[in-house]
């Protein structure tokens, strides 16, 4: 090899390792953006109330609301989806504005028959989600969801769990939370920008 | 004259506290979800201070006396035996606090069922609930 080819092969090594620098460098920084977005939660397949596989990529491209509790709480669970379809009414851009999506706690209980039985009660389209206590505890743990079982009498328990609404929008980025205690105004603000 | 009128006084103060429960039950509410119901009501107090022991509704099954609590974001659920009504105020079953829990569905073909509220010292009550859907909403009865 002539020392002019050398002097060429080593400057078209100098240009390749530039190009892949480079690249590198583009990716880590748009995974730097991704992770200033919040992302929560990893892709999960559940099983709906008709007893079908329900992915999780499913839901992209449609903002949502996410919400975990189980069909024997008589009192915060049914009151936080009831608000959900209220709120959902109030925003009049219709039931497609943003899916409800309900994940039990409870998956012992909760079949997809009795989710079934529960989601009638709202008279709105929400989605019932649940699955082995595997697969729902992978999940809840990659939202962030605390959940325990109590004991409580006669042989019976109940579920002690976060009670937040977890607020998506269309690209999937997690956008914020509805607590319960909090009034109605700001939590439509906030559902207005997940659907705006 | 006096210090006997004060000492009387305080005396009759102090008795306040021992003095009968004058109880009223309004605004009860049974909320009926798929497998269980929350009992919602207004207890207010013209007297003494008592206890709410019981809520039971004829032919049902059992209700259990519960209190929410919600700390950092998780919700938690659990029994109590009791719950303090006190002297000249108002204990409020409400969602997200104490309430009553009816182990199981509530049959719900009427739009309001009766119940009876036990308490401690005063004489049990009972009074007409409205039965409703969660939040409150109007449910299909008969079903």
């Amino acid at each position: 090899m002539s020392l002019r080819a050398l002097r060429i092969t080593l400057w078209i090594l100098v240009a390749v390792a530039a190009a892949a620098a480079a690249v590198l460098y583009v990716q880590r920084s748009s995974q730097t953006s991704d992770e200033t977005k919040l992302a929560l939660g990893a892709p999960f397949v559940l099983t709906d109330s008709q007893g079908r596989k329900f992915d999780s990529r499913s839901l992209e491209g449609k903002p949502h609301a996410m919400f975990f509790g189980f069909t024997h709480c008589p009192d915060v669970c049914p009151n936080t989806l009831a608000r959900l379809a209220k709120l959902r009414n109030q925003l009049g851009k219709g039931d497609d504005a943003f899916q409800i999506v309900f994940v039990s706690v409870d998956p012992e209980r909760d079949t997809p028959k009795e989710l079934g039985k529960y989601i009638k009660l709202f008279n709105t389209p929400v989605t019932a989600l649940t699955g082995t206590p595997e697969e729902v505890a992978d999940v809840t743990r990659s939202f962030g969801i605390y959940s325990r079982k109590a004991p409580t009498e006669g042989g019976n328990y109940s579920v002690d769990h976060s009670a937040q609404v977890l607020l998506f929008d269309a690209n999937g980025d997690f956008r914020g939370t509805i607590a319960f205690d909090e009034t109605d105004e700001p939590a439509l603000q906030k559902l207005r920008n997940i659907t705006s | 004259m006096r210090i006997p009128a004060l000492f009387a006084l305080s005396l009759a103060l102090a008795g306040c506290g021992r003095s009968n429960p004058a109880l009223t039950v309004t605004n009860a509410t049974v909320s009926a979800s798929a497998n269980s119901a929350a009992i919602y009501a207004t207890i207010d107090n013209r007297g003494g201070a008592d206890r709410l022991t019981a809520i039971e509704i004829e032919g049902q099954v059992p209700i259990s006396l519960h209190e929410t609590t919600m700390t950092d974001g998780v919700m938690r659920m659990r029994a109590v035996d009791a719950l303090d009504i006190p002297t000249k105020g108002r204990l409020h079953l409400k969602s997200g606090g104490a309430h009553g829990m009816a182990m199981g569905s509530i049959t719900a073909d009427a739009p309001a069922l009766p119940l009876t509220f036990r308490f401690e010292k005063h004489a049990p009550i009972s009074i007409r609930a409205a039965v409703k859907g969660p939040g409150g909403m109007p449910i299909e009865h008969g079903h």
